[in-house]
């Protein structure tokens, strides 16, 4: 008797404890389904425990009955909501809810409950009961009814246990084993239910379960603030002890998964559309270089929207393209977080538990948000030393390859500072500069005599200058080198770079090629100095004997040696202006053409071509051989005057602009055509000559002027159009002196 | 008169035919097969002019031409097949040759310039009376002798010609195609080279010294002058 009023008692209290602690749970988090469904089992356990005292006491003190039905009224009410609202409240703890779950769940309770409501408050069919001599309030359930709450007590029992790994607060998954264990009780032993066992269990459940949702919702995360903070150093930590990016990110990952209690983690990496799965937490490694395009998958689209996502189960939760292999079939709760660094998506932390493993609460999520920034800090950290390093790499293996060049070039290269000490010597130079320390550091003029060294510093600087490099030549232990100077850095220049090529066997080439020249030339000069002299001796003594025919002979023999005779000239002309000291004096360009067309007049009336010397201004001298521009020009303009027809026109036209002087020689010929027009300035090229067949030449001619006219820092080209004519164009540069002298002679001037 | 001429050519048929056709002019010719025969009857014969071929078994043309040089200035044409540079033409020279021609050399241009050799070192100089004298260097027009400092030196027919032509316009800018015209003939205008390489033999024989002259100066781009000198401007004395 006492023990029952004081059960009630404490029923009364506890409920009203369990009330308060809701109240606090709903105020700190209110939109989570699950606390909203706990606050319905509470109310419901509330309703269930004041009608089942409100019941009992009116049997205790011998109530009017119609008070005791309206207590078994809202028991009824109470009991078969607080079932209701268990299983669902189960359901969704648990995460095991299908896809319609809580449409379906919400609208079969609604269903259900009103339906009760209607049984027992409009129909008023009361459930049968009696009082006990002891004043204990005795009722019965129905078969039906007892078979569907064991039914669905049962149920409740069993997904509570099955999943019970994925609740994380002990109390709670105790406390609704309790109230179930007390439903079952109860409902299989009328004694209990006599004595209202259910409630009293359920009360203390409640009480037991408030308190772990409370502890687990509110005093969990206060204290483990500290833990967080230990996360996030640890994170720190691992981002500043290790440079590797992906060691960086599996040290992230293993942090977070840590954190969360999770089975695995995985953090992907985004360049530019795609995310690269770059480092993995308790899954397989070779998951890692997966890609996933952006947009695709929980980890595109968190990506897309820059917004963290949660799944209970990502099997069933998650509709679109699955991120890993079997992510479907062994993924359970879901996390992923975007990784934001500046405003932009570095990355995607995904953690995941397996299907066996606990639910992810916003409390993790939060967690994770707050690793977030962290990570991809690390992550814009690490590409940057990265990016740095990768650099530096490339930085030395290029110079290695170029030092491994350099090493194994047979060619001596030494580069100097602007003070001439030496920056780097390779073999090959070492070895010329017979040194037996290391040539580094020291002056050039200590190491090399002084001959050795370009002789006119004021030479090179303009040559680097206008033309970037300088070259001389050096003779050293019987090797002779050609020497090529370039500046080193640009635009500022902070020393400079000599090449040295050993030209000695070109040299040697080039000697015995001259020799050759010359002995040729010499024993085919005095046969053919003698039979030209016989030649004309006999066209002395013959005039009066000879034939016509014989006539023709002679003509041909003498056509042919005179042939042999220009042919032999040309070579050696070629041979003179390509070899050779040339000889530098000031020439009269005026004058040297004025000779050229004086001399070349002849042949051109022999050839009924008209010539004409054409200079519009007065001519600053040029500095060179005028021997051999003479022969340059005559050349150009014999074969002028061979390829026009008779009729024709050939000019020379001479101009200026003080720096250079340019020749043109027109005439209006046969023309090249343009697939010869390459060839025209090599040795011994003829052109097929369709239109002149009869022009006899050696080929030498126009090489000669190019050799000529090169040697004089000139060019000369051609340009020309089949039966119009052709014309050649030479530029040569003034003398040096030529260009101050101009201002002095205009004064000069009366 | 009749020329007698020399012509050393170790090619039989090149001095045969050359040999010909000088006989067909009317010169006097005389045959040599090689170097030293060239020089042995160079001393019996005594030619007024010497055809001298340059590559030649036992002793070279050069050689040839300078042995002639020790003794006598009696032209000197070189004939050579040899020649490729102007350096080359410019040694014969400095041996002490007069002429330089490159074979294959036409029969009439071969003539021409016999020719004109023989006329440039018989013709004597009308202009100048009296020759030169300042103390260091003198010039005897009549008897064609030249003393430096009290010594007697031996000039080509050309060297001569050249320093008469030059003392003829003492004082005044010769061009170097004046000198070519002047010395060598009127068909000698192209071979600029000949001046160049005559003035530097010169100066090496008549001045004091050869790098700073001070007898023949030379004007840049327009040619040559000879500036005489005071009695006194020398050390030396007769």
């Amino acid at each position: 008797m006492n023990a029952t009023t004081l059960t009630l008692l404490l029923n009364g209290l506890t409920l009203a404890f369990a009330l308060g602690l809701l109240v606090l749970v709903l105020w700190q988090d209110s939109r989570s389904a699950a606390n909203r469904y706990f606050a319905l089992f509470v109310l419901m356990v509330a309703i269930w425990s004041a009608g089942s005292l409100l019941g009992r006491a009116a049997a205790y003190t011998g109530g009017e009955r119609a008070v005791i039905r309206l207590g078994l009224r809202l028991l009824d009410f109470g009991y078969v909501g607080s079932s209701l609202a268990l299983y669902v409240y189960a359901v969704i703890v648990t995460g095991v809810r299908g896809r319609l779950f809580r449409l379906v769940s919400t609208a079969s309770l609604a269903i259900i409950l009103a339906y009760v409501f209607f049984l027992v408050f409009v129909v008023e069919t009361s459930r049968p009961f009696e009082v006990t001599d002891a004043g204990l309030l005795s009722y019965r359930y129905g078969t039906s009814e007892t078979a569907l709450f064991l039914a669905l007590h049962a149920v409740t029992m069993f997904i509570v246990w099955r999943y019970r790994a994925k609740i994380k607060a002990r109390g709670l998954t105790v406390g609704i084993l309790m109230v179930c264990a007390g439903h079952i009780l109860t409902l299989i032993s009328p004694r209990l239910l006599v004595l209202g066992t259910a409630e009293d269990v359920s009360a203390l459940a409640t009480l037991i379960m408030t308190y772990a949702i409370v502890r687990h919702q509110i005093m969990v995360p206060l204290l483990g603030r500290a833990k967080q903070l230990e996360a996030v150093r640890d994170v720190g930590l691992a981002i500043s002890s290790r440079l590797r990016l992906n060691e960086t990110l599996a040290a992230i990952a293993a942090q977070a998964a840590g954190l969360l209690g999770a089975d695995g983690a995985a953090i992907y990496l985004k360049r530019g559309d795609t995310l690269k799965l770059a480092a993995v937490f308790n899954m397989p490694a070779q998951f890692v270089g997966i890609e996933t395009r952006v947009g695709e998958g929980i980890v595109g689209t968190v990506a897309v929207e820059v917004r963290a996502r949660r799944l209970d189960h990502y099997g069933r939760d998650w509709t679109g393209t699955p991120d890993l292999p079997l992510a479907r079939e062994t993924f359970g709760a879901v996390l992923c977080v975007p990784l934001v660094f500046g405003g932009e998506v570095v990355g995607v932390l995904l953690v995941v538990q397996g299907q066996q493993g606990g639910l992810f609460d916003p409390e993790d999520l939060r967690l994770l948000e707050l690793l977030g920034p962290q990570a991809a800090v690390a992550i814009t950290n690490s590409r940057l030393f990265e990016a740095e390093r990768e650099l530096l790499t490339d930085l030395a293996v290029a110079k290695r390859q170029l030092e491994a060049v350099l090493t194994s070039t047979e060619n001596p290269v030494i580069a100097v500072d602007r003070r001439l000490r030496v920056l780097f010597a390779n073999p090959a130079a070492s070895t010329l500069l017979h040194t037996e320390i290391d040539p580094v550091g020291q002056s050039l003029t200590d190491l090399v005599p002084r001959q050795f060294l370009p002789g006119n510093v004021r030479t090179v600087l303009r040559d680097l200058r206008s033309r970037r490099a300088h070259v001389y030549e050096v003779t050293v232990h019987n090797h002779t080198y050609l020497c090529h100077v370039a500046g080193l850095g640009r635009p500022h220049p902070e020393g400079w770079v000599v090449v040295l090529n050993d030209v000695t066997e070109l040299k040697e080439l080039d000697r015995l090629k001259s020799q050759m020249i010359q002995m040729t030339s010499h024993d085919l000069k005095n046969p053919l100095q003698a039979a030209m002299s016989y030649m004309e001796l006999l066209i002395e003594d013959g005039q009066a004997a000879f034939t016509s025919d014989m006539e023709d002979y002679v003509e041909a023999v003498w056509s042919q040696l005179s042939r042999m005779y220009r042919l032999i000239n040309s070579i050696l002309d070629l041979e003179r202006a390509g070899g050779g000291r040339r000889v530098s004096e000031e020439c009269d360009l005026a004058a040297l053409l004025g000779r050229v067309a004086v001399d070349m007049a002849m042949p051109a009336r022999e050839h009924h071509v008209t010539l004409d010397l054409h200079i519009a201004e007065a001519l600053p001298p040029i500095s060179g051989d005028g021997q051999q521009l003479s022969q340059a020009f005559a050349n150009i303009v014999d074969n002028a005057i061979k390829f026009t027809p008779a009729g024709g026109r050939v000019d020379i036209y001479a101009s200026t602009n003080h720096a250079e002087v340019q020749v043109d020689v027109r005439d209006t010929g046969i023309g090249i055509p343009e697939d010869e027009l390459p060839h025209v300035f090599e040795r011994f090229y003829r052109g097929k000559q369709r239109a002149a067949p009869t022009v006899s030449g050696s080929g030498l001619g126009l090489a000669l002027v190019k050799v000529v006219v090169e040697s004089h820092r000139g060019r000369v080209f051609l340009t020309s159009a089949p039966e119009k004519g052709t014309c050649v164009t030479v530029i040569l540069p003034a003398a040096a002196g030529a260009l101050q002298g101009l201002p002095d002679a205009k004064k000069g001037l009366p | 008169m009749t020329a007698k001429v020399l012509i050393v050519d170790d090619e039989l048929a090149i001095r045969d035919a050359l040999g010909r056709k000088l006989r067909r002019e009317g010169f006097d010719v005389t045959l040599a097969g090689d170097g030293l025969e060239g020089l042995r009857v160079f001393h019996t014969e005594r030619p007024d002019l010497v055809v001298l071929d340059i590559v030649m078994p036992e002793m070279s043309g050069l050689i040839v031409c300078a042995r002639i040089r020790e003794v006598a200035e009696t032209p000197v044409m070189m004939l050579s097949a040899q020649a490729v540079t102007e350096e080359d033409i410019i040694e014969g020279l400095n041996a002490g040759a007069d002429e330089y021609l490159v074979k294959p050399v036409r029969l009439n241009e071969f003539v021409a310039r016999i020719k004109a050799l023989l006329r440039r070192a018989q013709m004597a100089s009308p202009g100048v009376e009296a020759g030169y004298n300042d103390g260091y260097l003198s010039v005897d027009l009549q008897r064609r002798h030249v003393h430096v400092d009290g010594q007697k030196v031996h000039l080509t027919p050309t060297e001569f010609k050249l320093l008469i032509v030059l003392l003829e316009n003492a004082g005044r800018v010769v061009s170097q195609r004046e000198l070519l015209e002047q010395v060598w003939g009127p068909e000698y205008v192209d071979d600029v080279y000949y001046p160049r390489v005559y003035i530097s033999q010169l100066r090496r024989k008549i001045e004091p010294d050869p790098a700073s002259p001070i007898y023949i100066l030379t004007e840049h781009r327009v040619g040559y002058r000879f500036e005489k000198q005071g009695k006194y401007s020398h050390n030396s004395h007769k």
